[in-house]
């Protein structure tokens, strides 16, 4: 049988976590409990969703968002700006976005995530819990270190940010082989079997993968010349 | 102890906290909440509302549930009632083999609910999250709007479907299907649900390698595992050589396989069976298995099969059973016994040497000089992909022993051929075995292949146990059959005037490691599309070849879809190098009703053809319909310049069964109370078939639907009939029903008119249910009537029994056509509209008809643009789930859908009845193809047709 243990605190948590390195987190489970997800079945499960916030509110001219909002809380709130509503619903599945966290999905670093790219774009901050307590930093940090052992307890974005974005898929369900936005800091993608690019030199210079969502050339001739739309949206 | 609220009822499950709630609630009676996807949460079968919002019960674990305020669809029905949505969706023809049916209705109360005025877009997010393969998306929508309607006026208003036949009470009416409450309440009506709780399970080992002889297998650690019932490997299991695909006895498919072989010949074969008490048992033991491969250099596509020096994917010792070559013994001295045999039951022109499974070749005129004589002659090749079924329920079965018989509850199109099969596997008579099909979740005709059956079967057999066997989604992907991947090659001559004066198809197909259906499915890449051409000069070749990728088999539409991808994708290549618009190429070429199809003389399928006139033929009216639907010949312009519009559309026709080589036998009788029980031999998979044989009772009767019962799929109470695949079911199994309630009316007149002394001719019946003279008056109700037979005066019990078998064929015949928006800079494809417009005859079930319609056009888009089973250098499959693989989801779904059934009658189906559903693969791939080109001009000629081949046919990669 599997050991699942539910937190009641980031701290409680994240003592579990280094008394059980092999243990995963979980939220909404849509990651963690998948065939085929990143978590092999009889991983001990150390549940965070007691106090995970799912609440999201405006403050100021930023948007405070709690790990444990769901795609679809995000979809359905009145402050959130519609570049993040439109990523959000690249989750195609109703249920799923009713289900899955942001908080979980943006700690699984995925080459095919659905925000990452317009989080990197809107130059979102992130609020992470490790070993060094609470700590708030720029995702972008968060994304380079690839994720760390840092728990992400939410992320704010600045509430009048303008980001355009373009997924390409080859149905809406499944893996995108381009998941890319734009802001006037720049280009970010998320790139199947290639990774997570900050600029679009990096990701035309990268090492890509051939793979069942296209091949390398493919995937930066979508880059590059999606650029273009999305320089023309983000300008209108 | 975890308790929640479910269905308004505290409910306290008492398993682990990490059990997955899907199990939790199918253990707690919610047979509603189904698993099609081994929890990869793509296909929705076991959404639940969880604290009011969706939720998959598969990604949760039992312990999040606690204090949960948990529905299943189990809540939708007050006692025996049904609710509105549910009724709804039976009304709007949805409920069909309808494995996803309960949880769309839970979705669509929950929606309605929270937005009773849910509008077409509100319903699409809601339905994203489930997979529905046999009905399209389209008529959810319609089911929605019947609910509205209903809660608004209190009737339904928009018409579910046209209706045919003025003079007929049911036939060509809609009609709630027979099976339309069970079904989309969730009730236990599929083999899982009929598994008793101490039943062993069946796990099979499979090999890692393409191809690979086994030197060594050590199966003793497993034996000697406490809980092991049985391990089954090609050391043990009977020396019987058979095949697995579900045709008429004698195949035209050869005896290339035992159950288990000392050559695996596929990343996926079978390696061990093992059957123990549970499955974690059953894992244990397949971990202490100790295999010793001795790999060989694998083939995986039609070209790596015909290299010279290619490795042989059968060097096997060739028997014949009849018509056997001469110079066999000297074909045989190069054989590897480690091979085994390759029996074939008459000659297909293989050539195992070759690694050539069949062959054909035949035609009319002198196509060279057609060619020679041309204005214009265009020859391409068109490759079609490797597609998998994706029944949402997959490949199952549950089989006991009773009273010294085999027993085996089934997922099957063919439950006679089931039985012939695991008899013979087994080595006993057909009499010891006793196949019960139970509702099928999806088939597709990959049901149609006997994979499962034969080795549960057995195992049950040589243990004496009950053993259930499931194959996971994955083992759908690798152990399974698929599509026939081929290579076609079309050249097609014409003249400026747009007379097509030659064809040529050279067919090349890809069967896989063996050779199910490996001349059949082929062949109708040829003798489905040739037919419909009214040309002189025809001719084809065919040549299926053994390599070493996942099995292929029947899959609806056998070769047509890709025949019509190939023959019609060259007729638009032709009619552009004349100048000449396509539909005008179309119009001026194809049958017309009388036409004589001297074609069919080499089109046999392994035996000569006969040749006939065509028989009643709705393709010209389908292609001038559909063209003023689409406004063919307007030029679209879309308001993005990055978006190019082009329209496309595709010529079609398919078979109803087959005649010369199917048959289907039905039993009508009369009960004490004068109501009704047929018992066909026939397969409802879901498609509405038992409810064709309700209607024809009540139609020649004169009752009420709630009189009578169809009982089908029974081996022991039903008669045989070659089952439910090649379109066969409403011809075949519905004039077999015709024919026995006819025989059963005329035994009624003759009794009644014993009784009433009075001539048999004077008689007739009447509503609701009784016998009148039309001398006298005088009148005899059936129970009456019954009464009497039965007394112990009587003269017996009234069975009408009916057979059909013929050589008169009724071909559907239709045109699809497509309308596209293509990206210019992206690649990407957008079905903006897509129409099929199909002659079925006289649709016996209008509501049903259109609902296939849409789901096979859906399957077929998915095959054009999206699905892709992808295989590594090794031949492993690396898109065997279903968010790799890619099946089209509702978004997918285009914008503007519509069936229409051109009203033809026929002179030989029931009632004038035609098939319905396999036609509507044909369409999509050429039709969406042709609209590319006319959109961008990038001419793709192979499948999946993705943006990035768009890209490299514009040139831009």
């Amino acid at each position: 049988m599997r050991q699942i243990i539910s937190a009641k605190s980031m701290e409680e948590a994240y003592r579990l976590r280094r008394d059980l390195p092999e243990a995963r987190y979980v939220s909404g489970g849509t990651e963690v409990l998948r065939l085929n997800g990143s978590v092999p079945d009889a991983t001990a499960l150390i549940d965070v969703s007691a106090f995970l916030s799912p609440e999201i509110e405006k403050k100021h001219d930023a948007i405070i968002i709690g790990a444990g909002a769901t795609f679809q809380d995000i979809i359905d709130s009145p402050v959130i700006p519609l570049w993040l509503k439109e990523a959000c619903g690249y989750m195609s599945s109703l249920a799923l976005r009713m289900q899955a966290t942001i908080g979980g999905n943006i700690a699984r670093l995925g080459d095919d995530s659905y925000l990452i790219p317009v989080l990197l774009a809107a130059g979102a901050r992130l609020k992470t819990y490790g070993n060094r307590g609470m700590l708030e930093g720029e995702l972008s940090e968060y994304v380079r270190n690839g994720g760390s052992r840092y728990t992400v307890l939410g992320l704010t974005i600045p509430a009048d940010e303008a980001v355009s974005s373009a997924r390409f898929s080859r149905t809406a369900a499944s893996h995108s082989a381009v998941n890319m936005a734009l802001s006037k800091r720049g280009l970010f993608s998320a790139v199947k079997g290639g990774g997570i690019f900050f600029s679009l030199e990096e990701a035309l210079g990268a090492d890509i993968a051939d793979d069942i969502t296209g091949s390398a050339q493919y995937k930066k001739y979508l880059i590059r010349t999606e650029k273009e739309r999305l320089e023309e949206v983000l300008n209108d | 102890m975890t308790e929640f609220i479910l269905n308004g009822r505290l409910a306290a499950a008492d398993f682990p906290p990490d059990m997955r709630l899907r199990d939790v609630l199918y253990k707690l009676g919610c047979t509603s909440v189904r698993d099609s996807d081994d929890h990869e949460g793509f296909t929705g079968s076991d959404i639940i509302i969880f604290n009011d919002r969706l939720r998959s019960s598969n990604l949760t674990l039992l312990y999040k549930a606690e204090g949960a305020r948990i529905r299943t669809a189990e809540s939708l029905r007050n006692g025996r009632e049904i609710n509105d949505v549910q009724q709804a969706m039976i009304k709007a023809g949805v409920v069909q083999s309808a494995y996803n049916s309960p949880t769309v209705a839970l979705i669509l109360t929950w929606l309605l609910e929270k937005k009773p005025d849910a509008s077409r877009e509100d319903v699409r997010q809601a339905l994203s999250s489930v997979f529905i393969r046999d009905a399209g998306y389209e008529h959810f929508y319609l089911a929605v709007k019947l609910v509205q309607e209903m809660r608004a006026f209190g009737r339904y208003v928009t018409p579910v479907s046209p209706v045919f036949r003025d003079k007929l009470d049911y036939i060509g009416k809609p009609l709630d299907k027979s099976d339309g409450v069970s079904l989309v309440s969730g009730e236990p009506v599929y083999v899982e649900d009929k598994v008793d709780k101490d039943a062993y399970v069946l796990e099979v080992l499979r090999s890692p390698f393409a191809m690979a002889y086994i030197k060594s297998i050590d199966t003793s650690r497993a034996e000697a595992l406490d809980g092991v019932e049985a391990v089954v490997t090609h050391l043990n299991c009977p020396d019987v050589y058979y095949m697995q695909a579900g045709q008429g006895y004698p195949e035209p498919s050869p005896y290339d396989r035992k159950m288990l072989n000392r050559k695996v010949r596929h990343v996926g074969d079978r390696v061990a069976a093992i059957v123990a008490r549970d499955r974690e048992t059953a894992e244990k033991a397949i971990s202490l298995i100790q295999v010793e491969y001795e790999p060989v250099k694998p083939v995986f596509s039609v070209e790596d099969a015909m290299a010279e020096g290619a490795s042989l994917v059968h060097n096997s010792f060739v028997e014949y059973v009849s018509g056997a070559p001469a110079g066999l013994d000297e074909y045989n001295r190069s054989y590897d016994e480690r091979d085994g045999k390759v029996i074939y039951q008459f000659p297909l022109h293989g050539d195992v040497r070759r690694n050539i499974a069949a062959g054909a070749h035949g035609g009319i005129g002198d196509v060279q000089k057609a060619f020679d004589e041309a204005d214009a002659v265009v020859e391409e090749t068109y490759r079609t992909s490797q597609i998998q079924c994706t029944p949402l329920e997959p490949h199952v079965c549950y089989s006991r022993m009773e009273n010294g018989r085999l027993v085996l509850h089934c997922s099957t199109q063919v439950p006679y051929h089931v039985r012939r099969i695991v008899a013979k596997v087994c080595q006993i008579s057909e009499n010891k075995v006793h196949v019960i099909k139970e509702r099928v979740g999806g088939g597709y005709g990959s049901k149609q292949d006997i994979l499962v059956e034969d080795l549960c079967g057995y195992c049950t057999w040589i243990t004496g146990r009950p053993v259930y066997y499931r194959n996971t989604r994955e083992e759908e992907f690798i152990a399974n059959s698929t599509r026939h991947p081929m290579r076609i090659t079309v050249k097609m001559s014409g003249k400026k005037d747009g007379t097509i004066t030659g064809i040529y198809m050279d067919v090349r197909a890809n069967t896989g490691p063996y050779g199910n259906h490996c001349l059949t499915v082929p062949m109708n890449a040829s003798s489905k599309t040739l037919p419909l051409f009214a040309v002189k000069n025809m001719y084809y070749d065919l040549n299926t070849y053994y390599t070493n990728i996942p099995p292929a088999g029947a899959y609806q539409g056998y070769g047509a879809p890709k025949g019509y991808f190939a023959i019609m994708s060259c007729m638009d290549e032709l009619a552009h190098k004349l100048g000449i618009d396509p539909l005008e190429m179309a119009l001026k070429n194809v049958v017309d009703e009388g036409y004589m199809l001297d074609i069919l003389k080499g089109l046999g399928e392994g035996r000569d053809g006969k040749v006939v006139p065509v028989g009643s033929c709705g393709v010209r009216q389908a292609l001038l319909k559909g063209a003023e639907m689409i406004r063919w010949g307007v030029r679209e312009e879309s308001d993005d310049p990055d978006w190019a519009i082009g329209k496309g559309f595709a010529m079609i026709q398919q078979g109803s069964g087959l005649p010369g080589l199917d048959q289907a036998n039905a039993q009508c009788k009369l009960l004490p109370d004068g109501s009704f029980v047929l018992l066909s031999g026939g397969a409802d998979i879901g498609t509405g078939l038992d409810t064709i044989s309700l209607k024809i009772v009540c139609e020649i009767m004169k009752v009420d639907p709630s009189r009578v019962t169809v009982v089908s799929g029974d081996t022991d109470s039903c008669l045989f009939d070659t089952g439910a695949y090649a379109s066969s079911g409403t011809y075949f199994s519905g004039n077999a029903s015709l024919n026995a309630v006819k025989d059963l009316k005329e035994k009624m007149l003759k009794e009644a008119a014993l009784q009433l002394n009075e001539r048999p001719e004077d008689l007739e019946l009447i509503e609701p249910g009784a016998v009148r003279s039309l001398a006298s008056g005088a009148e005899l109700s059936y129970q009456s009537l019954i009464h009497e037979a039965l007394s112990g005066t009587g003269r017996g019990a009234i069975i009408g029994t009916g057979s059909f078998a013929t050589e008169n064929s009724a071909i559907p015949y239709g045109a699809h056509f497509a309308q596209v928006a293509v990206n210019r800079k992206t690649g990407e494809v957008r079905v903006q509209k897509f129409y099929a417009l199909q002659d079925a005859g006289t649709p016996i079930n209008p509501e049903l008809a259109l609902c296939q319609m849409y789901g096979a056009a859906m399957k077929s888009i998915g095959h054009t643009l999206y699905e892709d089973m992808v295989l590594d250098e090794n031949g492993k499959c690396i898109s065997a789930c279903f968010t790799d693989y890619g099946v089209p989801m509702i978004s997918e779904a285009p914008e503007d859908f519509r069936a229409v059934l051109i009203d033809v009658d026929d002179q030989y189906g029931p009632f004038g009845a035609k098939s319905i559903s396999e036609i509507a693969t044909n369409g999509a791939a050429p039709a969406i193809a042709n609209a590319i080109y006319d959109a961008v001009g990038a001419r793709v000629r192979s499948w999946p047709i993705t943006g990035e081949k768009i890209l490299r046919a514009m040139g831009k990669l």
